[in-house]
């Protein structure tokens, strides 16, 4: 069953990621010439569409996303059929009370979970969540070899790597020692150093621009909507200023449904309310 | 039900130079291949740091136990048994061993190692279960080459007969154990009764590794059951590639080939199965 159900939905990432290019002005509109037989109807170099952009390509499509996890108290339908496309540069604030499904859809998102229906495609490269945790950084090893570890997965030069993040953590002599003996800020600052010296295009930040002392969360900011500010972004949050200041989006989530808002104010003002 | 599309996996600016499925396939090989390298690293420096002597403890580790094994075996049972040097048999018997406990108890927790990691699209569930099990193979070959070369110079064992011979025999044991490692991971992660039932289940395979005795020290219709344990084939073949033909041993690398091949694909099956149940935090 699974081997069916693939296709048609490629077909339908696909359709959408072309309505989505259109949107956005890069695919080439209707040829001027020819008369619309059909309304809404679009032509798209066939050459083009299969060689230079693979469908999806360029952004993230979340669809019909369902999680459920069996628990003693029954099956728990955590995210109850989610969709939503984040284009590039696009930033999307995700709003929800705790137990809202948030992180879960944070780490279906960013495929550590496989969903148990529906499917996201990645289009963009994406960033590891940048959360409470640290973001995978491995208690064990020194912050050092951390960064080597980065740097190997994502294909960057190691010397280079180290020199970025040694002077954006600032961490001093300490990024010799292990991570597990770190104070939950130098964590922090670790981790986000980590994702600042690989480019992404799509950042996942869960809660966590509060943390920090003030210096090193302007810092935060100045490096992830200044020199980062062309990524994409899905934020998590409950700062109501930083989502009005950068988001042009508002998924509000509710015992598992979703809701998007072009209206950032008023997606607010209802999630006040729930 | 999902549809993982593999396409986000690559970075954009990495995209094969060819155009062709080939290049894809290259350039993703490598990539994982390259994350295969960095996981184990990681996961030597994770596990031992750099105090003392650091990652040399993975070698170490099982150097002592199987040095301790040669030891107390070579009082209990004097210096010879059946002809055979009881150094030479202890330290082949014991790395084998060693592989096949580590493999499993590996196994067991396979999937729980790779939390934060999947949050790297390049990492997949696989690249981590075959991370750990190549590292576990090799890092146990190493503690043999070490005792080896300790009781080499020491002059208590001859150099080998036939080192390729034990090179492939090592190999295929990593291919069938690692298959068995990762089906026992996937079914673990399905089921919590299955994993408290493993323990005392796989003490109890331990004399079907073939460690403590040969086949041919055995009877007749003892040894036609035994000839069908790939455990035991591949430890004969090590040990064949130790003496030589002064003893006589049983084993068919081609029956072993077939058995890692098949456990292999089932376990990789069994593992697909499971990835959904992933459960993180």
């Amino acid at each position: 069953m699974m081997g069916l159900m693939k296709p048609a939905k490629a077909a339908e990432a696909a359709k959408r990621a072309v309505g989505k290019l259109a949107e956005t002005g890069l695919a080439p509109s209707a040829k001027s010439g020819r008369t619309r037989t059909l309304e809404g109807e679009r032509t798209v170099p066939s050459g083009e569409l299969q060689e230079s952009s693979p469908p999806g390509e360029g952004s993230i499509i979340v669809h019909d996303l369902v999680k459920s996890y069996h628990g003693e108290a029954g099956t728990v339908r955590v995210l109850d059929g989610i969709s939503f496309d984040i284009g590039p540069g696009e930033k999307i604030a995700v709003l929800g009370k705790n137990g809202a499904g948030k992180s879960t859809l944070v780490k279906l998102i960013g495929g550590v979970e496989q969903p148990t229906g529906g499917f996201v495609h990645r289009g963009l490269s994406m960033c590891w969540p940048l959360s409470f945790g640290g973001g995978g950084v491995h208690p064990g090893m020194n912050g050092l070899d951390n960064i080597r570890f980065i740097a190997r997965v994502y294909n960057r030069p190691i010397q280079e790597t180290i020199d970025f993040v040694e002077d954006f953590a600032e961490l001093g002599r300490y990024i010799r020692y292990p991570v597990k003996t770190y104070s939950s800020g130098m964590k922090m600052r670790l981790a986000f150093a980590l994702t600042m010296a690989v480019d992404f295009d799509c950042y996942l930040i869960d809660e966590v621009l509060g943390v920090g002392d003030q210096r090193f969360q302007k810092k935060c900011r100045d490096a992830l909507f200044g020199r980062r500010g062309h990524c994409a972004m899905i934020l998590v949050s409950h700062h109501k200023q930083t989502v009005l200041e950068y988001c042009s989006k508002a998924l509000v989530l509710k015992r598992g449904r979703s809701r998007l808002f072009d209206d950032v104010e008023f997606a607010l003002d209802l999630y006040s309310t729930l | 039900m999902t549809l993982a599309t593999d396409r986000g996996g690559r970075r954009r600016k990495a995209r094969p130079p060819l155009g062709t499925k080939t290049g894809a396939f290259l350039s993703r090989l490598a990539t994982q291949w390259r994350v295969i390298r960095a996981l184990m690293i990681r996961d030597m420096m994770g596990r031992y740091g750099r105090e003392n002597i650091g990652f040399l403890w993975l070698i170490g580790e099982p150097a002592l136990l199987i040095g301790g094994v040669v030891f107390l075996w070579s009082l209990m049972r004097g210096s010879s048994t059946h002809g055979l040097s009881m150094i030479v048999f202890a330290l082949t018997g014991y790395s084998m061993l060693t592989l096949w406990r580590h493999m499993v108890s590996r196994g067991t927790g396979i999937l729980r190692v790779s939390g934060g990691l999947l949050f790297h699209q390049d990492v997949r569930v696989v690249d981590t279960v075959l991370s750990q099990i190549l590292m576990e193979s090799i890092t146990t070959f190493m503690s043999f080459l070490f005792c080896y070369t300790l009781f080499f110079l020491l002059g208590y064992v001859e150099f080998v007969y036939d080192p390729l011979l034990m090179v492939i025999a090592w190999v295929l044991m990593t291919l069938f154990a690692g298959g068995i490692a990762m089906m026992l991971g996937g079914f673990c992660a399905k089921s919590k009764p299955f994993e408290r039932m493993l323990q005392p289940v796989m003490y109890f395979t331990l004399p079907l590794t073939g460690a403590f005795t040969l086949v041919v020290w055995m009877p007749e219709s003892l040894r036609r059951v035994m000839v069908w344990i790939p455990m035991i084939q591949a430890q004969e073949m090590f040990r064949a590639g130790f003496t030589g033909p002064s003893v006589t041993y049983y084993y068919d690398p081609w029956y072993l080939f077939m058995c890692g091949i098949l456990t292999m694909s089932f376990g990789l099956a069994v593992l697909k199965w499971a990835e959904s149940d992933i459960h993180i935090g």
